[in-house]
């Protein structure tokens, strides 16, 4: 809790990956420092790193070189400090959606009867209060996803990394979950790193926005969004940072502009 | 449930219009699902009691079931099968149950540690593909013509189905889900207890539902080779001494008890995984 080292240092992170005959430099010399209770967005295309990013985060991948502190301690491996939203929920199919909130709690020593009240009182958060007892096959896309978060809370990590974890969503419940996940991010106080494509979410949510190119001579871009929460997204300040942002990735290039900006669109 | 199918057919025909009482039509009601799932057995069964009774079939061969029935009870009652039933059941149950000691903890393992299964893969399936009757000779010498050479050829053919299953039962592991509970700080045991061994359950009942079927096969075979007890044995004995009702009877009974098994072994499977049968939102 020392005020020099509050938050998350990134410092220069390498990471690549063995190709057939080549090696794939996927992050080079990322320096980034996200301070504590913040709320930051990481977008790039495909193949830009950046769930390889998160994931080094989590301590599921390792760096090749560089290093990672939190608070002030270096970062080694996974670690309950750190929970996780995956893209698809990662549900374990044969236990109840509250015995799924509860196994990360178990895995730090908590009794089952602790475990499953405090899981109760997160899925309470998650607004699924009718569910403890259902099993992850009868929910819903969104339902589960919002269980995949409640069980991220649970643990009470200082980070929360959630991996494009409303890519899946229609339009309409990913605008609720995003509502929902701005609230939860300011209720629980917690940092939130999230990897997403969708430029809007990345606005709408962030206080900073790190852009990953594939291009990996440029240094890493970061933005700045400096809107009142919580954020109207036909505001025209809203609408300058989209096309701002639109411009980063050369979008709005008068050639194809359409053709590509339909295929980001709609990229699954 | 012949008789509801009879008053049925009597009723769509309209040759009997005055109303059936509320006992009848409530069974009937009762019975519809099932006569429409087991129309083809009752239609086996009528056309076999038909046949034989008459004379479509030489009722010496194949005597109509009512006779299979009676030589049945009568077999039951007077106590004469009883211990045909006890030393098959004996012999079928030591081997099913020394097959899932064995082949589970060993398919977790050979699952789990490639090296354990690169180095027992090769013998396993040398072992696998050699037929377990072929064996039966070489058992016999090794083991005596007692039970012990009976319950291990059972064991043989019982032991590989479920071995197998066990072992693609846990390979088959979602690696997303063993991924997430790393992130959730769970150890290699505790990934193989929480996400391994739950996710290769469906897959090992598959395995004993097979083994308890080469288990049945096996028993039969080995108590018609140099057995002179069990229900096997009745079979060849019936059929030597020309007593087909008692034949038949023995062979139902066999067919009862592999139903039976399957029946129980499904119910223990519907209790362990519940959430497989839950319905979708």
């Amino acid at each position: 809790m020392t005020a020099m080292a509050e938050g998350l240092n990134v410092s220069r992170v390498n990471k690549s990956f063995a190709l057939k005959e080549s090696r794939l430099e996927v992050l080079r010399n990322i320096d980034l420092e996200i301070a504590t209770g913040e709320f930051v967005a990481i977008i790039g295309a495909s193949g830009s790193g950046k769930t390889t990013l998160l994931r080094i985060l989590a301590g599921l991948d390792q760096a090749d070189s560089g290093t990672i502190q939190l608070n002030g301690a270096s970062v080694q491996g996974v670690g309950p400090e750190r929970a996780m939203v995956f893209q698809e929920p990662r549900l374990l199919p044969w236990l109840s959606v509250e015995a799924n909130v509860a196994m990360g709690l178990e895995l730090m020593g908590e009794s089952r009867t602790d475990a499953l009240r405090q899981a109760r009182h997160y899925l309470d958060l998650v607004g699924l209060t009718a569910f403890y007892d259902a099993y992850p096959r009868q929910l819903s896309g969104g339902m589960a996803q919002r269980v995949g978060i409640a069980r991220g809370l649970a643990i009470s990590p200082d980070i929360l990394l959630l991996d494009e974890p409303l890519g899946a969503l229609d339009a309409m419940k990913k605008i609720r979950m995003q509502q929902e996940l701005e609230r939860l991010w300011r209720e629980q106080n917690i940092t939130m790193v999230m990897v997403t494509h969708d430029i809007e979410e990345a606005i709408y949510l962030a206080d900073r926005i790190v852009i990953l190119s594939n291009d990996q001579k440029s240094a890493l871009q970061v933005m700045r969004v400096d809107l009142p929460r919580p954020r109207q997204r036909s505001d025209s300040r809203f609408v300058a940072y989209r096309e701002a942002l639109l411009d980063t990735f050369h979008l709005n290039d008068t050639a194809d502009a359409d053709a590509t900006s339909n295929a980001t669109e709609t990229t699954p | 449930m012949k008789k509801v199918a009879t008053y049925q057919l009597a009723r769509t025909l309209r040759f009997d219009r005055t109303p059936l009482p509320p006992l009848v039509l409530g069974l009937a009601r009762a019975c519809r699902p099932y006569l429409g799932r087991y129309a083809a057995v009752i239609v086996f069964f009528g056309l076999w009691q038909l046949a034989s009774t008459l004379g479509w079939l030489n009722p010496a061969v194949i005597p109509p079931l009512d006779r299979i029935v009676m030589a049945l009870i009568n077999a039951l009652q007077n106590g004469s099968l009883a211990g045909d039933i006890g030393i098959s059941l004996q012999r079928s149950g030591i081997a099913f149950g020394a097959s899932i000691l064995i082949a589970i903890p060993l398919g977790l393992a050979m699952g789990s540690f490639r090296s354990i299964e690169k180095t027992l893969d090769p013998i396993l399936q040398l072992f696998r593909q050699t037929s377990a009757l072929a064996l039966y000779p070489v058992f016999i010498l090794l083991l005596g013509l007692g039970e012990a050479s009976k319950i291990f050829v059972i064991f043989w053919a019982s032991v590989f189905p479920l071995l197998m299953n066990t072992i693609t039962g846990v390979q088959q592991t979602d690696p997303r889900l063993i991924e997430m509970a790393r992130v959730f700080g769970a150890s290699r045991l505790e990934v193989f207890r929480r996400v391994v061994v739950p996710s290769a359950i469906p897959s090992i009942f598959v395995g004993l539902r097979l083994s308890a079927t080469s288990t049945l096969l096996l028993l039969v075979a080995a108590e018609m080779i140099g057995a002179n007890q069990g229900i096997g044995f009745q079979v060849m004995n019936a059929q030597y001494n020309f007593q087909t009702p008692l034949m038949f009877a023995a062979i139902f009974l066999l067919a009862g008890l592999g139903l039976l098994g399957n029946y129980l072994l499904v119910l223990i499977q519907k209790r362990l995984c519940r959430w497989e049968s839950h319905e979708t939102a």
